[in-house]
């Protein structure tokens, strides 16, 4: 087998009582594209901060290219060729395209910075790549799904030997993932080792040639793609052989009594004409891919940049226009933010107090400890969140137990429609399952749930009824326990059904 | 787990705590115990008073990720006002109530405009501080005020002839502070619209109504601190106080509060106005030149927040 170009070699490492990694080796060998799998707290994170020169390893070896190294830290790692592309993006949106892959590689005549040469070079670079964004625009006026590549051209200028990226394809729609698979494809052919961190097995079978699935700190499978199919790797992934998603099938849903009902909302070149009712105990979700309109509708309906719409929404049969968040809260609406880092967690905060910050109103002005340690403690049981400490810092668990953390913090408050924008992104199989089942028995005490979703699975393990979007609009209603994901993805991708076969 | 939470608490005030034992010994013993004499503890809490219910209302604000850089002019002006009236023959209840409420009313301009508007803290209260000091001055055209023994005689009298009135208003404002940090909705909000505004927001707080009260809060104590100054004194002039400012949020900061915003305590800022007072009463009582106090006063602050950050990166590089 030819030479690894990074390999750790049993790795170890704890964090106070908690062993995270214990005797890990992974080889990693150039021109591969290699998958690295594991549910969240697996360590994945910890095995790729240690390969990063972020934490250092408490036993165990780093050899690149066959000699065994020492990293001062993070810089020192990427100076020798180990990069990395977080989920959450780190460029300076401020600026264009080319000062953010140019970065500190500035091409300098007599002393000053050379923009033209600059900018050619990095026109250069994006046409090899094959990305055609337009090299002069700021950052922040680019759709996420360019910003990723524009971040993935940024690591690639640097010329690395092995490039890791953290769940590229988790914000992304079906068609930008192509693009991103095809750059992927064309890195792989210039001699990159480009490691996948992912959730999606498509993505696995469809670009990997290798993949190693990790399971609480240990390797449990590792070796070419071709051997693995999806049983076998959930299987791995999870330490026992289960149905992973459990398709949805009783409803909840008392179809007499309407909880909301939406009437032609638009927000110009965002959404038009949406129309649709919820009902009592119901699961409506909206499907569609990133930039169909759903996470705006979401934000709307909870009143995120108040009543700029047209259109009604009516609560109970009320008006309801929210003119805030706050507001929306104050009539029974609850809202699960898209991004956990940003809008989810306060990382000054305690699990406890993260939990509890949407619901101080029920705590009344001096807050009523005792209840609050009680409904927090029993979110934690009926979350599952692990480890279950009230009294850990948010910023200790692992990604899929903060998600679960604010998620309970809606459930905690007690309100009566809860609408969730991508409710279990970046978080593990397992996990997910738990997710669904505490929405499902929610939905039984009567409350209303909407779920926006890309993610096809879990829009058929979730949901009652389906309603999906594209390009702002409503282009087809389902039942869940009728359909398939080929249907739902038909109609977001091209918005009609497939042409049958005869 | 639990060790864990108890170690970080201590790291947060672990540095003040050294640093105000240390030069406790040092001045005590520098000054053969004079530091430590009942009637110098005394000298030394008083003149920390001040500077204690001002840093309080400077840690709400520092709390919610803003600044208050109108302390100084809110006091001056307010004292003025606050000895005209007291020359006009108003009653003292109702001059001191004055006081009160327009202190509050310089802060519910801040408020507002950073609240509500989401101007630049930084800014905003700057401009306030020139503009109300510029207010005060303009309405006593300069002249210093004085002879006001009745609130004195209130102010500044003492509980029992033990414990004098300013460290009793001080240790009021404080235990108020305490609770309403610690045991209220409206504490627990102001941290969390400090640690992340946006996911204050989605949690449906209302962001502008905890930030403003924040100014106001802040704003009220300094109606207090000017009653306070202008008993104490017995006098009020437009130079009655200098860079309150800057001694409140030095005293947030020894105490571990953070000016990102989301973090900080009044038992820390408490502990921080006192360990200032004491660095400036033994450098006076050793007969170190008011300039060379100076230069020690900063040392001093930069170290603390030196080791505070060191320990910082060390905990995060772990």
């Amino acid at each position: 087998m030819a030479e690894s170009v990074l390999e750790a070699r049993d790795i170890y490492k704890s964090f106070g009582s908690n062993n995270v990694l214990e005797g890990v080796s992974v080889r990693f060998y150039e021109g591969r594209v290699q998958a690295l799998l594991g549910v969240n707290g697996a360590g994945k994170s910890t095995l790729v901060k240690i390969l990063q020169g972020v934490y250092q390893a408490d036993k165990g070896d780093i050899l690149l290219n066959g000699e065994k190294i020492v990293y001062s830290g993070p810089a020192d790692a990427l100076k020798r060729g180990i990069s990395m592309v977080f989920q959450e993006l780190n460029m300076f949106g401020e600026m264009s395209v080319t000062e953010n892959i140019i970065g500190s590689h500035r091409i300098k005549t007599h002393g000053m910075i050379n923009w033209k040469a600059c900018r050619q070079s990095v026109r250069a670079h994006l046409d090899e790549l094959g990305i055609s964004i337009d090299e002069t625009v700021q950052v922040k006026e680019l759709s996420l799904a360019d910003q990723q590549l524009v971040e993935i051209a940024r690591c690639v200028y640097e010329k690395p030997k092995i490039l890791f990226l953290d769940e590229p394809s988790s914000s992304l729609s079906k068609a930008e993932e192509e693009i991103l698979y095809r750059l992927i494809r064309r890195l792989k052919e210039t001699g990159i080792c480009v490691v996948l961190i992912t959730h999606k097995m498509e993505e696995v079978f469809e670009l990997c040639d290798q993949l190693s699935v990790l399971r609480d700190g240990r390797v449990t499978a590792s070796g070419d793609v071709a051997e693995f199919d999806v049983d076998r790797i959930t299987g791995d992934m999870l330490g026992k052989t289960v149905d992973i998603f459990k398709r949805s099938s009783v409803t909840n849903g008392n179809y007499d009594k309407v909880l909301m009902e939406v009437q032609k909302l638009g927000i110009p070149r965002k959404f038009e004409d949406i129309s649709f009712k919820l009902y009592e105990g119901e699961i409506l979700a909206f499907a569609g891919l990133v930039g169909s309109g759903k996470s705006e509708l979401a934000r709307a309906l909870f009143g995120v940049n108040g009543v700029k719409y047209t259109g009604k929404i009516l609560v109970d049969g009320k008006p309801y226009a929210p003119s805030a968040p706050y507001d929306a809260s104050a009539q029974g609406i609850g809202y699960v933010p898209i991004s956990r880092k940003e809008e989810g967690i306060f990382t000054n905060f305690e699990a406890k107090s993260n939990i509890s910050s949407a619901m101080l109103a029920k705590l009344g002005f001096f807050i009523d400890r005792k209840k609050e340690d009680d409904i927090t403690g029993r979110m934690m049981e009926e979350f599952n969140v692990r480890p279950r400490n009230l009294h850990q810092n948010i910023v200790n668990f692992s990604g899929g137990n903060q998600q679960k953390i604010v998620l309970s913090r809606w459930i905690a408050a007690d309100k009566r429609i809860v609408l969730l924008d991508e409710p279990t992104r970046g978080v593990d199989v397992g996990a997910k399952q738990e997710i669904y089942d505490n929405l499902r028995r929610l939905a039984s005490e009567g409350i209303g749930i909407i779920i926006f979703s890309s993610e096809t699975n879990e829009l058929l393990s979730s949901s009652d009824r389906i309603i999906i979007m594209r390009e702002g609009k409503m282009v087809k209603e389902l039942v869940t326990a009728e359909t398939t994901s080929e249907e739902i993805l038909m109609y977001s991708i091209a918005g009609k059904e497939a042409v049958k076969e005869v | 787990m639990k060790e864990k939470k108890g170690r970080f608490q201590f790291g947060q005030m672990g540095g003040l705590i050294i640093l105000a034992v240390f030069i406790t010994a040092f001045f005590g013993i520098a000054t053969k115990g004079v530091l430590l004499s009942s009637q110098n503890i005394s000298n030394i809490l008083v003149s920390a008073s001040l500077n204690g219910v001002i840093g309080i209302g400077m840690t709400f604000v520092l709390i919610t990720g803003g600044i208050d850089l109108s302390v100084t002019g809110n006091i001056i002006m307010t004292s003025l006002f606050l000895g005209s009236m007291m020359l006009l023959g108003v009653p003292w209840f109702l001059c001191l109530l004055m006081a009160l409420v327009i202190g509050s009313m310089v802060g519910l301009v801040n408020g507002i405009s950073i609240g509500r508007f989401g101007m630049v803290a930084f800014v905003v209260t700057m401009a306030m501080n020139n503009i109300t000091s510029g207010i005060g001055k303009l309405y006593t055209n300069g002249l210093t005020q004085y002879g006001f023994p009745k609130i004195h005689e209130i102010i500044c009298g003492s509980l029992f002839g033990v414990i004098p009135g300013p460290v009793l208003l001080m240790a009021v404002v404080a235990v108020l502070a305490f609770i309403i940090l610690k045991y209220t909705d409206y504490g627990r909000q102001l941290y969390a619209v400090g640690g992340n505004p946006k996911a204050a927001w989605m949690s449906g707080i209302n962001n502008r109504r905890i930030i403003m009260t924040a100014y106001v809060i802040s704003g009220f104590l300094c109606g207090l601190g000017a009653v306070l100054m202008t008993s104490k004194l017995m006098s009020a002039s437009s130079s009655m106080v200098t860079a309150t400012e800057m001694d409140a949020i030095a005293a947030a900061v020894l105490g571990g509060t953070s000016l990102a915003g989301g973090v900080g305590t009044v038992g820390g800022t408490i502990i921080g106005a006192i360990t200032i007072a004491m660095i400036t009463n033994g450098l006076n009582l050793m007969g170190v030149s008011p300039f060379a106090q100076q230069i020690v006063k900063g040392v001093i602050i930069f170290a603390v927040v030196a080791i505070d950050s060191f320990q910082k990166s060390r905990r995060s590089a772990e």
